[in-house]
C-alpha cells in the first residue's frame, strides 16, 4: 500500500501538465478543439493566418522573453535569434506584420478570454478556466 | 499604362481617413491591442579594399566619396531603417518605413522605403496600395536588412544593378496551403524612379510601368521562388544629352561608314522607352544547422547601355552555436558582346568622339565573379557581427559594379574587399 501511495505523485506528474510545459490557448467558445505543432508553427511563422475558415488574432510575448524562447524551441526547434531574423524579413519587407506582442501570460489569458478569435501561449501552470488549451508543448 | 503620380503618402492619407472607422470586429477585445508599433533595423559597417583605382558600390545609387580612389569607407553598407505600423482593424494595416543609407540624392522621397496600406479581407488574399517593396528576387524586398541574412550584403553580381527597391502602385497576394506546402502568388504594378551617378552628374532614372509576378513555395526548410518582371525605362539620361546630340548630327550627315555607326550608337545608348526583363529562379534551405541559397537571374534589355546579363550565385553555410561560417560563389556574364567600331571616324577627325561614345555604350557591362568567405556571430537575439572577405575578378569591359579609372576598363584585374559589419534590429 505504501509503495502504491508513493507512486501517486509520479502518476500525477505524468498526467497533468508540468509547470515548465507551455499551453497554446484559445477562447472557450472557439470551435478549435486541438491543434498540431505544425499548425501552430505555421501560425507563429506567419505562413497561415487561419485554421480552416477560422481566422485568428495571434498573440506573442515580447521579442526577448524567456517564455518566447522556450516556446519556439519546443514548437519547431528554432532559437530566438533565428526567429527574430525570420520575422525581421517578413516585417521590414512589408510582407506581413508580426503577431501582437503582449507583456506576459496574464495579459495573454485576459485577451484570449475577451477575444473569440485570439490565440496565445502561456505557461501550462497559468492556464485557467477562462481559456481552452489546444496544444501542450512538453518541456 | 499611366500610373497615378500622386505621392504614396497622400494616397495613404486618403485611405487612412476611409479606414479610420472601419466596420471592424466587435470581438477585437475592446481595442485592447495597441494600434501602433514601432521597430527598426540598421547596419554599421566598414570596408577596406586593396586597390586605389577601384571602389566598390553596394548598389547603383551610390557614388564613392572620392571616386575610384575611395579607401576604407563607412558609407557603402551602413544604414538605418525605422518603421511605424498602424493597425486599423484585423483586416487593415498601414506601414511607413524610412531608410537612411548612402545614395547620391538624399531627400524625403528617397528616404521613404515603404508607405502602404494593406487590406486583407480574407486570410488568403492581401491587397497593398502605396509604396511597396519590389518583390521579384529572393532578397529584393529586404536587401537592406542585413540582420535577416547571414552574409554582409546580397551578392553584388545579382543585386547591385537591380534598378528597383520599391514601387509606387499596388500589389495583390494570394496564399494557399496544400498539405505542408505553402504557396504564394503576388502580382505587382507600379512605377519608380531613382538617381544614378553618371560621371559627375546625376541621372534621374524612371521606370513606368513596372510589372512583376512571383510564385513562391515554402515547405519545411525549403523556400523556392520564381519571378518575372518587365520594366519600361521612360527617361532619357540628361548627362548624355551632348553625346546624343553629336551622334544624331553625325547620323543625319550621310557620311559613309560613320553615319550608320553613329545611328547605332545613338540607339544603343538610349535609356528612354527601352524595356528591361528579369527572369529569376531562387532556392533557399535552412534546417537550423545547414543553410544554402542559390539564385539564377537572366536580364534582357533592348539597348546595350542597360546591362543585360546571366548572373547567379550559390551560398553554403553552417551554424555552430552562435557562429555561422559561410561561402558564396557569384558570377555575372554579359549577354552581349562588346560593341566595336564599324567605321573609320578618323577620316572626319572624330576618332576621340567615337571612343567616348563606344566607352559609354559599353560602360554598363557586368563581367565578373566573386568568392566570398565570412563568419556571422550572433552576439545576442537582436544583433550580429559579421566579417566577410570578397575576392572579385573582373574581366575587360565588365566593371559596372566599380567606380574605376578609365585605364582600368580594357584589362582584367582582381580586388580584395574586407568588410566588418554590425547588423541589428530594435
Amino acid at each position: 500500500m505504501r509503495a502504491r501511495l508513493s507512486l501517486l505523485p509520479l502518476l500525477l506528474a505524468l498526467c497533468l501538465p508540468a509547470r515548465a510545459d507551455i499551453a497554446v490557448v484559445v477562447h472557450p467558445g472557439s470551435p478549435l478543439r486541438q491543434l498540431s505543432a505544425q499548425e501552430v508553427s505555421d501560425l507563429y511563422l506567419g505562413r497561415i493566418r487561419a485554421i480552416g475558415s477560422q481566422r485568428l488574432q495571434i498573440l506573442d510575448h515580447p521579442r526577448d522573453s524567456g517564455l518566447r524562447g522556450r516556446f519556439f524551441s519546443l514548437l519547431n526547434g528554432m532559437d530566438l535569434g533565428r526567429v527574430n531574423a525570420y520575422w525581421a524579413r517578413l516585417q521590414f519587407s512589408g510582407d506581413t506584420q508580426p503577431p501582437v506582442p503582449v507583456p506576459d501570460s496574464r495579459a495573454v489569458i485576459e485577451l484570449v478570454r475577451r477575444d473569440p478569435l485570439a490565440i496565445g501561449y502561456v505557461e501550462a501552470g497559468a492556464v485557467t478556466g477562462a481559456v481552452r488549451p489546444v496544444l501542450i508543448l512538453k518541456e | 499604362m499611366p500610373i497615378p503620380r500622386s505621392c504614396p503618402l497622400a494616397a495613404m492619407a486618403c485611405l487612412w481617413l476611409l479606414l479610420a472607422s472601419p466596420p471592424g470586429r466587435t470581438e477585437d477585445a475592446g481595442g485592447a491591442y495597441a494600434p501602433f508599433s514601432f521597430a527598426g533595423y540598421g547596419t554599421l559597417s566598414r570596408g577596406w579594399d586593396d586597390r586605389d583605382d577601384l571602389a566598390a558600390i553596394r548598389d547603383f545609387t551610390q557614388r564613392p566619396a572620392d571616386g575610384a580612389a575611395t579607401g576604407p569607407s563607412w558609407r557603402m553598407d551602413s544604414r538605418l531603417g525605422m518603421q511605424l505600423a498602424y493597425r486599423f482593424s484585423a483586416e487593415a494595416t498601414g506601414v511607413v518605413q524610412a531608410l537612411f543609407r548612402d545614395q547620391i540624392v538624399q531627400d524625403f522621397d528617397s528616404a521613404i522605403e515603404l508607405a502602404y496600406l494593406a487590406y486583407q479581407p480574407r486570410a488568403d488574399y492581401q491587397l497593398r496600395l502605396g509604396r511597396v517593396g519590389y518583390d521579384a528576387f529572393l532578397m529584393s524586398d529586404h536587401r537592406n536588412l542585413g540582420f535577416a541574412y547571414p552574409w554582409v550584403r546580397p551578392p553584388r553580381e545579382v543585386y547591385s544593378w537591380l534598378p528597383l527597391f520599391h514601387l509606387d502602385g499596388a500589389d495583390l497576394t494570394y496564399t494557399a496551403q496544400r498539405e505542408d506546402v505553402h504557396w504564394r502568388v503576388r502580382a505587382q504594378l507600379g512605377r519608380s524612379s531613382y538617381y544614378i551617378p553618371m560621371g559627375n552628374q546625376d541621372f534621374h532614372f524612371g521606370i513606368e510601368p513596372a510589372l512583376s509576378l512571383t510564385l513562391q513555395r515554402e515547405a519545411g526548410p525549403w523556400r523556392l521562388k520564381a519571378g518575372l518582371s518587365r520594366l519600361r525605362s521612360v527617361k532619357e539620361a540628361a548627362p548624355l544629352a551632348r553625346l546624343h546630340a553629336g551622334l544624331e548630327s553625325l547620323a543625319a550627315a550621310a557620311l559613309p561608314g560613320v553615319s550608320a555607326d553613329a545611328a547605332r550608337l545613338r540607339r544603343e545608348t538610349s535609356f528612354k522607352d527601352s524595356d528591361i526583363d528579369y527572369f529569376t529562379l531562387g532556392a533557399a534551405y535552412d534546417d537550423g544547422t545547414w543553410l544554402a541559397q542559390a539564385e539564377f537571374l537572366r536580364s534582357r534589355t533592348t539597348t546595350a547601355i542597360e546591362t543585360s546579363n546571366l548572373s547567379g550565385y550559390a551560398a553554403l553555410g553552417r551554424r555552430a552555436g552562435r557562429f555561422t561560417a559561410y561561402a558564396i560563389l557569384a558570377a555575372s556574364r554579359p549577354d552581349r558582346a562588346v560593341l566595336k567600331p564599324a567605321g573609320d571616324w578618323a577620316v572626319i577627325g572624330q576618332a576621340g568622339f567615337r571612343d567616348v561614345a563606344y566607352h559609354t555604350a559599353n560602360s554598363t557591362r557586368q563581367d565578373q565573379e566573386t568568392l566570398s568567405l565570412g563568419v556571422r556571430w550572433d552576439m545576442d537575439q537582436r544583433a550580429a557581427l559579421k566579417l566577410q572577405l570578397d575576392h572579385a575578378r573582373i574581366h575587360p569591359d565588365g566593371y559596372v559594379l566599380w567606380f574605376r579609372e578609365l585605364a582600368t576598363n580594357p584589362r582584367a584585374s582582381s580586388v580584395n574587399l574586407l568588410t566588418l559589419s554590425l547588423d541589428f534590429i530594435f
